[in-house]
């Protein structure tokens, strides 16, 4: 192991070395990133669960090799190639060799930028856009030896979705009228034709957009964003087809005056959602089986101070509870019954699932979507119930508002935001789920406050959720819950850290799971008690090499219960080792 | 004037919004779903001495005071075929909750008393019911054969030379009517036991073969006498040769390489009892390339139906050596648009 590690380090080194020496002549690059993981998991001894290892180990080498070929300067091929060697491949065996990426871009005629094959797509909040998933942190600093894995591995990539397929932008710029106007485009295939039995294949999915930008003074802007998402009925053997058009329209002001920096903005748009039925031996005869439309609207304001210190926004918002988007509500995170998780996904003498928890989460890179879906995901009410599907989350009105400090003009960050939202119409009852959420943090660097000379930089976050809904026995809910999230590194010397980071989650309460049909329509109920504990804290030394390559070593425990439904908890600890060098 | 043109738009949206909202409610009403279960009215039969064979149905009703999973079986008192009927309502609807004498697993229903049970998910409610078939449902379909009358016109028997060889027609334990064709026995050097080709004009056929089935019954021995990876290959021919020109050969002419023939393995035979097997046509992976190389039910002249097993000999089934390989077969037949057994 200690070997592959420093063979893949090396390795990537020589490839850096060709890269700067091929980067002068201009035509053929090299870069990259190599990984070294192990992890070894263990149980407490339990008397009542003899099946279950109480301890193993597992973990990979891989090596992501990217070739950048130019063959003039506006064009360039990327290609990746990952070599993957499971810890304990002997002989080939569970070594893989993959191309990861591959795509073509430049620029034509000085004007069209284009991209063909793997790109990295995003387009409005309500058209195209990923929203954070429920483990993220605001600080972006905890437990990130972890998060750094599943971002990576699963191309997440601040809020774009990855995709393949053909995208093509230009600008213009006018001398009077309009200042710009810029022009975007693409068509991706998310999902080819699939099988999902024998018998049955799963219909090509195909995903368009266009986007118009134009500033038409130095104080207003517009925006307007097309997206459709539908399936091609011919190149599957499914007898039902979806269809997802939205339009969204964007207005925005900004006003700069003695007290600060303001920006107006306004949405509007709107989807439709159309589910038509094929019949594969009469072609000509597709009808439509069920339909639905939906409404958004938003108004915010955001202020910024003078001197850049401070940030504060507020708004208002409205989405009709048939608006669907699949580009915008798909989950980054899966969190489907049927998905089981990697580290011991089975316990107990009847080695039945065990309950996931925020361990994976945030570190389980499988646990990752990549796919649009064209129905509403699943979702954890106690790890985010308010807004579970980001700001396009359907069927929700009401405000929010955020204040924060802006980076560059402090050592010490504070961050401090809430809302309050309620359903339009009830699920279930004519009663209706109200919401409120509040969140606080701060972040700094001790060290510079004691004058010690050394870093040690912190980060705390704190965010509370609450759901209420009134009515008889049967409607009544109540659902609180609390995430806790902290990190601390100190700089025992120069480029070595001891780091923690902790995350605690508490949930409390009922709430009923919706149970849709195929097309997404409402049907059933489950009724779901929660009394959850879930917690991950992590420890270790981390040593940085240059600022692409570190290693860390990590000691940690997790575990998650949930007693009100009496499922199997678990209690685990992990031990981490990883060397991550991006070359 | 631009305070008054946004207030009047943000009014506007406000309209169109609340204008979007008529319905109170998303979904069934929670206080029905979690409510109290009740029976409104009992189960109800509409026909409790069914004639299948003259399309009799029987239509069952009953309403609850939620919706509910609910589950109703069928159960032949004589020959243990069940039918079972289940879904999530509030109501027995006796226009979709009905019978037509078929089962979901053979062995099917007899001229017999059959036992109606009708449970909840989650309640301890059971209503009971009976009723006495006296008609047999009539599979539609192309039959290919029932061995009734003994083998179809035409057919072609091989077998090796081995112990009890049982390559004949015989009316022990049939899947349907009397008889029924046994194949199997004893080959200690060849995995390969023997053959039945049966030809066949389907020229007026006219679906694709996405909606064409091949349907058959197979025998496995009881557990503590079954062969070794015993398995039944069905072999589809669209060659358009003489059937059994060659008659030194001892088989038809029409599976040979070259010849456009497509195959389809069920493998292992290790259940005891028949199993009822439909196959879609596309499904059939290819033999042999020949002809235009594109599945056509209306251009299948001849099927196939071979018994092997592991042979002794390998050394890979000690077994073998003492136990005869069975694999009858019985209720040969082609079915549009879906298998036999899906057939309501």
């Amino acid at each position: 192991m200690k070997h592959l590690s420093w063979m893949c380090l090396f390795c990537g080194l020589s490839f850096l070395g060709w890269s700067q020496k091929d980067s002068q002549e201009g035509k053929i690059w090299l870069d990259g990133f190599a990984r070294t993981f192990f992890s070894r998991d263990a149980l407490p001894p339990n008397t009542e669960d003899t099946l279950s290892s109480r301890s193993s180990a597992q973990g990979y080498n891989l090596l992501d090799l990217n070739t950048h070929v130019n063959p003039n300067e506006d064009v360039e091929v990327f290609a990746q190639v990952r070599i993957r060697n499971e810890f304990g491949g002997f002989f080939g065996q569970g070594t893989s060799v993959e191309v990861r990426q591959l795509r073509a871009s430049g620029v034509l005629r000085d004007r069209v930028r284009f991209g063909v094959g793997d790109l990295f797509l995003r387009q409005s909040t309500f058209t195209l856009s990923a929203p954070d998933h429920e483990g993220t942190d605001p600080w972006g600093k905890a437990f990130r030896n972890y998060t750094d894995i599943v971002d990576y591995e699963n191309f997440f990539m601040d809020d774009r979705w990855r995709m393949q397929g053909l995208q093509a932008g230009t600008t213009f710029r006018f001398d009077r009228g309009l200042r710009t106007l810029g022009c975007d485009g693409f068509v991706t295939r998310p999902r080819g034709s699939q099988a999902l039995s024998e018998t049955v294949y799963a219909p090509d999915q195909l995903f368009t957009g266009i986007s118009l930008v134009a500033e038409i003074t130095k104080d207003w802007s517009m925006q307007a964003h097309h997206s459709n998402f539908f399936e091609a009925p011919l190149t599957g053997t499914q007898t039902t087809a979806i269809g997802n058009p939205v339009w969204h329209v964007k207005a925005i002001r900004n006003i700069s005056t003695e007290g600060g920096q303001w920006q107006w903005t306004g949405d509007v748009g709107w989807s439709q959602r159309i589910w038509s039925y094929h019949d594969p031996e009469v072609l000509d005869l597709d009808s439509v089986a069920s339909s639905s439309d939906g409404l958004f609207w938003t108004a915010a304001a955001a202020w910024t101070a003078p001197d850049s210190s401070w940030r504060v926004e507020g708004g208002w918002r409205h989405v009709d509870p048939d608006f669907r988007s699949v580009g915008a509500q798909t989950k980054r995170m899966s969190y489907g019954s049927n998905q089981m998780a990697q580290v011991y996904p089975m316990l107990g003498h009847d080695q039945s699932f065990r309950p996931f928890g925020m361990f994976d989460v945030l570190s389980d890179p499988t646990r990752g979507n990549q796919l649009l879906q064209g129905t509403l995901m699943p979702f954890h009410p106690v790890y985010g119930n308010v807004m579970p599907y980001g700001a396009a989350t359907p069927n929700r009105q009401g405000g929010w508002m955020s204040a924060h400090t802006l980076s560059s003009a402090r050592s010490t960050q504070w961050k401090l935001e809430g809302g309050l939202h309620t359903e339009i119409v009830g699920q279930g009852t004519v009663k209706k789920r109200k919401f409120g959420t509040l969140g606080m943090g701060a972040s700094g660097d001790l060290g510079e406050w004691l004058g010690s000379g050394r870093s040690w930089t912190w980060s705390v976050y704190e965010r509370l959720e609450h759901t209420r809904r009134g009515g008889n026995d049967i409607e009544s809910i109540q659902l609180t819950s609390s995430h806790l999230t902290m990190s601390s590194a100190f700089s025992l010397a120069d480029d070595l850290f001891l780091q923690v980071s902790v995350k605690h989650v508490m949930g409390e309460g009922q709430e009923y799971l919706n149970v849709r049909d195929e097309l997404g329509t409402l049907v059933n109920y489950e009724r779901v008690e929660y009394d959850v504990k879930d917690w991950m804290a992590m420890g270790g030394l981390t040593y940085q090499f240059s600022d692409h390559v570190y290693t860390s070593v990590q000691w940690g425990s997790w575990g998650v219960f949930n007693q009100a439904m009496d499922a199997n908890g678990v209690n685990a600890r992990q031990f981490m080792v990883v060397l991550s060098a991006e070359l | 004037m631009k305070m008054k043109w946004m207030m009047g738009s943000g009014i506007l949206l406000l309209l169109l919004a609340n204008a979007c909202n008529k319905e109170e409610m998303e979904g069934p009403s929670l206080t029905t779903l979690y409510g109290v279960f009740d029976v409104l009215e009992p189960l109800s039969l509409s026909n409790h001495s069914p004639d299948f064979s003259q399309g009799d149905l029987v239509k069952f009703a009953c309403q609850f005071s939620k919706p509910i999973e609910w589950d109703l079986t069928i159960r032949g008192l004589e020959s243990g075929s069940v039918k079972n009927l289940s879904g999530f309502s509030s109501e027995l609807d006796s226009t979709q909750v009905r019978w037509s004498g078929n089962t979901n697993a053979v062995p099917f229903f007899g001229l017999e008393p059959c036992e109606v049970t009708l449970t909840f998910a989650n309640e301890p409610d059971i209503f009971r019911d009976t009723l006495e078939v006296v008609g047999l449902k009539v599979y539609e379909g192309v039959e290919i054969a029932d061995f009734e009358s003994g083998l179809p016109d035409g057919t072609v028997v091989w077998h090796q030379t081995g112990a009890n060889m049982t390559f004949d027609v015989a009316a022990e334990a049939p899947l349907h009517g009397d008889m029924c064709f046994q194949m199997g026995g004893r080959v200690n050097w060849d995995t390969y036991l023997g053959t039945i080709d049966i030809p066949l004009d389907l020229s007026s056929v006219a679906v694709s073969a996405d909606n064409w089935y091949v349907n058959v019954g197979i025998y496995g021995a009881p557990q503590e006498d079954l062969a070794v990876d015993q398995r039944v290959n069905i072999l589809l021919t669209e060659s358009p040769a003489p059937f059994n020109d060659d008659l030194s050969n001892n088989a038809s002419d029409v599976f040979a390489d070259g010849m456009e023939v497509y195959k389809h393995e069920i493998r292992p035979i290790d259940w005891s009892g028949w199993r009822y097997f439909g196959i879609r046509y596309s499904d059939f992976e290819v033999k042999s390339q020949g002809g235009d190389n594109q599945r056509t039910p209306a251009n299948i002249t001849a099927i196939r139906l071979t018994s092997n097993a592991c042979n002794f000999n390998s050394g890979n089934c000690p077994e073998n050596g003492e136990r005869d390989v069975r694999t009858d077969l019985d209720y040969l037949m082609f079915t549009e648009q879906q298998p036999l057994l899906d057939q309501e």
